[in-house]
């Protein structure tokens, strides 16, 4: 192949995004576009993770937590207190900006496992107080809550979905293209040399924090008002595992791989749906052999053998 | 409350307190020798329950024998864990050391966790007791499971104390918690001692989960509450330490127990029970996240 | 008035008193020696100095200002820099990124004026030819070379160095004094510690000497290379024979 690298990465980007366009009108299975819909809002939340491991060097355990918090706030938010959806989401978000900025300036100090302790317990915290509080929420029966449109049609949420995704996306491209990107490898590779050369390491590291989950908070509130019902298990660590193995599969330290990931882990944990339980132990197991051998990957493994001299773009 | 149900309450707190400490204890040593904190220890010890499961209700071997074997079997499980996962780590075989310690036994945890949910289905199941009935000290009942399955884990803890204190292979563990590169270049095969470190670990682990498992139920989840005790008590004794773990899983234990009884409204207390650790951890993380005993360690 | 003033500074660390007592002044332009037998102090007056560490007691001056408490990145952007015993270089970045992010740190910056003069830096210190090979395929020595790029992309008024030339092939530690003797001659203030006396003392007009943590010199170099109690705090380590 004579092109450079870029240029091959950036059709195949353009054709993914063209058949995932036209999925819709292939006269697939409506149960399938349904899937993939739900693929694009696990695509969200594994690219946003890591954008905080990948990118920041920050490895937290509350995404799904903060996912989850981000679709209740929304559904209480729209059933309770009545306001339209286009009220309700943009404020979840806010919410759950302001608990990860605020969990995010807790944490600064904290660091690997630290950190990713004191993030499994906040977690597990507002899950039991989600569960216990079912005064309010409903605990495990789940909280209903109203959709985006007037009929449920697979196709309207698919693009709904599918361009929530790719805005996402090219957001955090932009931010991580800028400076601020800069800013963030640095304090990822050494915090010290990076406050030594005038990286507000604290603002931006807990920045970090805030957008990642912010991120996940309005995938979560998107996701509310698909299924149309919250339930406490959509904070579990046993989602948290789900996102970690998507990202992890996919490429943790690209936030197109951790999508890309996303998509495909949903679609295959459909795929396998007879093997039951067995689908987490699998993905469980893949995530020990990916880390151990192809640590940028399947995604990246794919492309490093496709281009033998890959540089540079990639982190 | 009077005083003959509060001292049922603490000793229960210290019962509970001694099985904390089996498993916080299997952790330190993790930490102290391969100073990695091991994500999938509350796994570790839900193995072992299922190991004593089958031993015991499948096949049919006595409950005293089930615990020691259910042991073994986590023991020689936890040093193939280290050989196939951990040691590229020390061999320089893998980039980001850190991220890797943690997301890889993070992901032991899920694989295990859905492994024991698909082969044995979410259903509790009960597991024979070793010692089944009631014991009576003065006017004290205490159920008699609980009681000796915290004697054996007594035990179990001196036993492990001694060998890391006494025995050749046990200092020469100590000795690679304390400097790897020295206790190479003294002789000692740091990478075996690793691997038994790792073993020990999950062996105490394995025995709590053992001992436990008659007294709570055995189930596919049933690791993540212990886990999550297990962290808050190392963190709260030092990470490290060894006696800052027995002596911070025995508190533990105490406060617990006394904490729901304490607290008025019953059914909002029992829910919030399991968060009263995990307030706790987050807590001495920020404030003193040395622990009681354990050393601080300075940065730049 | 002075540029950097150091009063009374004490550092401790637990029971550790790492630093007791010490003042001096240092003006605009200066180069000057740091020395002291291991675990006199010098790096963590560095830290201080840098805003790394706070001290216990005691007050920092920096251009007329006290800076007790400001942020290494607050001291960095007033033009107050440093760099590493052991480099600290970005090891996942290029060589290019690793310029760029102080060129970027002021707000205001524009990526493109960093990016021709992170070049031009890399040109003068002759690793023009490295700029898109990640930092992590260097060499010891051009990574030292790399963390000077850094600190020269901040314009800075005062630099610090820790041990530059540990472990530095002779060829480039010449290289590395012509570097450091070009930025004093633009009036940049240089603070070198080292262990290395060839180098003190062929760069620097002025030493300062630590023990214990207490400040036990401070005078024209020839001076104190006869200080008869700078020979005995040196006395038994092999860097007495450069005295």
């Amino acid at each position: 192949m004579n092109m450079p690298p870029e240029t091959g990465v950036r059709a195949a980007a353009a054709a993914l995004v063209l058949i995932f366009a036209l999925i819709p009108t292939l006269g697939l299975q409506e149960y399938w576009i349904y899937i993939l819909t739900i693929g694009f809002f696990y695509a969200v939340l594994a690219s946003s993770w890591s954008l905080l491991v990948g990118y920041v060097g920050r490895i937290s355990f509350a995404h799904a937590a903060m996912a989850g918090l981000g679709a209740y706030t929304s559904a209480m938010a729209s059933t309770r207190l009545g306001l339209p959806l286009y009220a309700s989401i943009p404020l979840a978000a806010l919410v759950v900006g302001c608990v990860g900025l605020f969990l995010g300036r807790i944490c600064l100090k904290l660091h690997g496992a630290y950190l990713g302790l004191t993030t499994i317990a906040f977690s597990e915290i507002f899950r039991i107080a989600v569960t216990a509080e079912h005064g309010f929420t409903r605990g495990s029966l789940g909280l209903q809550a109203p959709g985006f449109f007037a009929t449920n049609g697979r196709a309207q949420y698919y693009y709904l979905f599918f361009i929530f995704l790719l805005c996402v996306l090219g957001t955090m491209w932009l931010l991580l293209r800028s400076r601020i990107g800069l800013y963030f490898a640095a304090i990822r590779e050494d915090e010290d040399a990076a406050a030594s050369l005038g990286v507000h390491v604290v603002r931006w590291k807990v920045m970090a924090f805030a957008i990642s989950s912010m991120i996940a908070g309005l995938a979560g509130a998107f996701y509310a008002h698909f299924v149309q019902l919250v339930a406490p298990s959509m904070m579990s660590l046993q989602e948290m595992g789900l996102i970690l193995s998507m990202a992890v599969i996919g490429g943790f330290q690209n936030i197109f791989f951790a999508a890309i990931g996303g998509v495909f882990l949903e679609v295959l944990l459909e795929l396998m749906r007879e093997i039951g339980g067995w689908r987490m132990t699998i993905f469980g197991l893949a995530v020990m052999v990916v880390l151990r051998y192809a640590p940028n990957g399947l995604v990246g493994e794919l492309i490093r053998i496709s281009y033998r001299h890959v540089r540079g773009w990639v982190t | 409350m009077g005083l003959l149900a509060f001292t049922e309450q603490v000793i229960n707190g210290l019962v509970i307190g001694s099985f904390y400490a089996l498993t916080a204890l299997g952790l330190a040593i993790i930490f102290g020798v391969l100073r990695i904190v091991n994500f999938a220890h509350g796994e570790l010890y839900m193995l072992g329950a299922y190991c004593y499961y089958v031993l015991t209700s499948v096949l049919g071997i006595p409950p005293l024998l089930g615990v020691p074997l259910a042991a073994l079997l986590l023991f020689i499980s936890g040093m193939a864990i280290e050989a196939s996962i951990v040691r590229p780590i020390y061999e320089g075989k893998v980039e980001r050391v850190d991220e890797y310690a943690i997301m890889i036994t993070f992901a032991l945890a899920i694989f295990l966790q859905n492994a024991a949910l698909a082969i044995f289905g979410p259903w509790t199941l009960r597991v024979d007791a070793v010692f089944a009935g009631r014991v009576s000290i003065g006017e004290l009942i205490i159920s008699g499971d609980r009681l000796a399955a915290a004697g054996i884990g007594v035990l179990l803890i001196m036993g492990v104390l001694y060998v890391l204190h006494r025995t050749w292979v046990g200092k020469a563990v100590r000795a690679v918690s304390q400097d790897r590169a020295t206790a190479a270049v003294v002789g000692i095969d740091v990478a075996r001692a690793s691997m038994i470190a790792f073993g020990i670990g999950s062996a105490l682990a394995g025995a709590a989960g053992a001992l436990m498992g008659p007294v709570f139920l055995v189930y596919p989840t049933m690791g993540l509450i212990p886990a999550i005790k297990a962290y808050v008590i190392i963190v709260l004794g030092g990470l490290g330490s060894l006696w800052g773990a027995i002596l911070g899983a025995l508190i533990l234990g105490v406060v617990e127990n006394l904490a729901t009884v304490l607290i008025p409204d019953t059914t909002r207390a029992l829910a919030y029970k399991d968060a009263y650790g995990l307030g706790l951890l987050i807590l001495i993380l920020l404030i003193r996240p040395q622990g009681l005993f354990g050393e601080r360690t300075r940065r730049s | 008035m002075s540029q950097i003033a150091v009063a009374c500074v004490e550092k401790r660390f637990g029971g550790l008193v790492a630093l007791k007592d010490v003042s001096f002044t240092v003006q605009a332009g200066e180069m000057v020696g740091l020395i002291g037998p291991n675990g006199s102090g010098k790096t963590t007056l560095l830290n201080v100095l840098s805003g790394f560490y706070q001290p216990e007691l005691g007050e920092v001056h920096y251009d007329g200002r006290t800076v007790n408490g400001l942020e290494p990145h607050q001291l960095a952007l007033a033009g107050l820099t440093r760099t590493f015993q052991v480099t600290k270089i970005f090891r996942r970045l290029s060589v290019l990124d690793n310029l760029l992010v102080p060129g970027l740190t002021e707000w205001t910056s524009s990526r493109k004026t960093a990016v021709a003069e992170a070049n031009r830096i890399l040109q003068e210190l002759g690793l023009d030819h490295l700029a898109g090979e990640m930092a992590s395929n260097l060499s010891g020595g051009q990574s030292k070379l790399l963390e000077f790029g850094r600190v020269m992309m901040l314009s800075p008024k005062v630099i610090l160095l820790d041990e530059p030339f540990g472990g530095v092939h002779p060829t480039l530690k010449t290289l590395m004094h012509e570097v450091v003797r070009g930025w004093n001659a633009q009036d940049i203030t240089i603070v070198l510690i080292s262990h290395d006396m060839g180098s003190i003392f062929d760069l620097c007009k002025r030493v300062l000497v630590l023990h214990n943590g207490a400040l036990i010199a401070d005078g024209p170099a020839e001076e104190v290379r006869r200080s008869p109690r700078v020979v005995e705090a040196y006395l038994g380590t092999k860097s007495v024979r450069a005295v």
